[in-house]
């Protein structure tokens, strides 16, 4: 039986798509057999950012309309045997996203994989609340700014509501995952503090992700940044992934980073 | 300014009606005989002395120590004739009491009148555990609310009594929805978005900045509201 995950965060661009691929090649990585869904339908970008864009042959609603079949639609990815994605439909009416549909997906995936990620969009409406209606467990998204709490917020309470879980009278387990986190801007007060955050959430901290250049390289290169294991974000994924799976791992990058004499003289990094 | 002004009131919760009870002043008047024409001549003489009584207040007649063939219907023709507000009656037999009903008329029972128990006015203390979280709503038309957790920005908690949150307010309180002016509402941080008591309300931007943060209780003093810190 596969354990179906959610990444949602209410508010766009804050980093779910970038956290689903992260996690997803984690778990890979650690030899469990993952399956990634893309419930963006219209603004399909995980395939981007897994770098399998070209090799998109069928979507997710394709599958659900019975015009291809799981296997079909599947991409494997090039760096492990164990990961899969299911793409978004760049074309398709969102409509064609049925509660039905869904639910036929995912019980077709149930025994195939351990893990399934539904990187879910941005709001609160339909698309938000399919990609989270089967979870068993989720992963909250967000950055530390007033506006991206609150709408984690919003996310939690829907979790709590409007779930399969939650209609059964369950409670599925939430991860606080406070990603983009720039200690300096901290420092200075331009962006909420960890502490703060998890003060307004009240959810238990899956990780902390510094915000890095290395996320926007690897997105580029279609590579997850988890992959790249000199990067503070890719090890913060990784730390994170490990967390997921139960492992007590310490808290890192939330200080600054203390730069030597040298590096402060002339400005490196 | 307009908005530093509590004199408005919100108007959130409405209730189309509330039972109050069952003690309405009523006058109970023992009747000993039977015959309409000397009830009517000692009424009129009563009416003359004890005015008040028997005028202002609706009537209810006992009617126990009448004979069970007495008709109510001649009755009923005198309290009309004289202006006074006959409801109903108090005891008689069952004949009796079916004639008065026929004439539109109340039976009491023998027995005192109850206080109004109906379960909705109970006066319950609602407990919810965890966060409120945007977009969420919490009501309690009965009684006190208390939280367990955090009301965060963007949700509402109501309640008819006093509300308590055991973490921060962010949100909305309100309490004495139901009017009662007299209930507060108690929190560990406040950062609230409008606190109301009794539709007295006053929006964030009307809250003090020095107690902004801090556990504290609001509450109405002579119809004005205040914010006090808690403790010493
Ligand atoms: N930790 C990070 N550091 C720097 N940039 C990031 C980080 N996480 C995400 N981003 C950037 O933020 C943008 C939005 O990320 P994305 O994962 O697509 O968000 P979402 O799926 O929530 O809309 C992308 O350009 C991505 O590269
Ligand atoms: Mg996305």
């Amino acid at each position: 039986m596969a354990t179906v995950i959610v990444i949602t965060s209410g508010k766009g661009g804050v980093g779910k798509t970038t956290t689903c691929a992260s996690i997803g090649a984690g778990l890979a990585l650690q030899g469990h057999k993952t399956a990634l869904i893309d419930f963006d339908v219209g603004l399909r970008n995980l395939d981007l950012v897994m770098g399998c864009e070209r090799r998109v042959v069928y979507d997710l609603i394709n599958v659900i309309q019975g015009e291809a079949s799981l296997q079909q639609a599947l991409i494997r990815d090039k760096r492990s045997d164990n990961l899969f994605v299911l793409p978004a439909s760049q074309t398709r009416d969102k409509e064609a996203l049925t509660l039905e549909g869904v639910e036929q997906v995912l019980s077709e995936m149930q025994d195939e994989f351990d893990f399934i990620i539904c990187d879910s969009p941005a709001g609160i409406e339909r698309g938000a609340q399919l990609a989270m209606y089967f979870a068993d467990a989720a992963v909250i998204v967000t950055n530390p700014e007033v506006s991206s709490v609150r709408d984690s917020d919003r996310i939690i309470g829907l979790l709590q509501a409007r779930t399969r879980a939650a209609e059964e009278g369950r409670k599925i387990p939430e991860h606080l995952l406070v990603t983009r986190y720039d200690p300096r801007r901290v420092d200075i007060g331009e962006m909420l503090s960890l502490e703060d955050v998890q003060d307004i959430l009240a959810v238990p901290l899956l990780g902390l992700i510094p915000e890095s250049e290395a996320v926007l390289k690897a997105s580029n290169q279609g590579v997850p940044v988890v992959h790249d294991d000199q990067s503070d974000a890719g090890q913060a994924y990784m730390d994170a992934v490990r967390r997921l799976k139960g492992e007590e791992v310490p808290l890192r990058f939330k200080e600054m980073e203390k730069r030597g004499f040298l590096s402060r003289m002339f400005g490196g990094r | 300014m307009a908005y530093l002004s509590d004199k408005s009131r919100l108007k959130l919760v409405s209730i189309p009606l509330k039972v109050k009870g069952t003690f309405i002043p009523a006058t109970l008047l023992e009747l000993s005989d039977e015959d309409p024409v000397r009830i009517e001549e000692a009424l009129t003489h009563r009416l003359e002395s004890e005015a008040p009584l028997l005028t202002q207040a609706p009537i209810v007649l006992e009617v126990s120590q009448l004979p069970e063939s007495a008709p109510l219907a001649p009755l009923q023709q005198v309290c009309e004739k004289l202006s006074l507000h006959l409801m109903g009656i108090r005891g008689g037999c069952e004949h009796q009491q079916k004639e008065a009903r026929r004439l539109g008329l109340v039976c009491l029972g023998d027995s005192r009148p109850k206080p109004a128990a109906n379960d909705d006015r109970q006066y319950r203390a609602k407990v919810h555990v965890g966060t409120v979280r945007g977009g969420q709503q919490l009501v309690h038309e009965s009684g006190d609310l208390v939280i367990i957790g955090s009301v965060n920005a963007g949700s509402e908690v109501l309640a008819s009594g006093n509300i308590h949150i055991y973490g921060a307010l962010r949100g909305r309180a309100l309490a004495g929805i139901g009017g009662d002016a007299s209930v507060r509402i108690f929190c560990q941080a406040l950062h609230a978005e409008l606190v109301s008591i009794a539709g007295r309300y006053r929006p964030s931007d009307a809250i003090a900045e020095d107690i902004l943060g801090q556990a504290c209780q609001v509450w109405l003093e002579d119809d004005r509201l205040r914010l006090d810190p808690l403790g010493v």
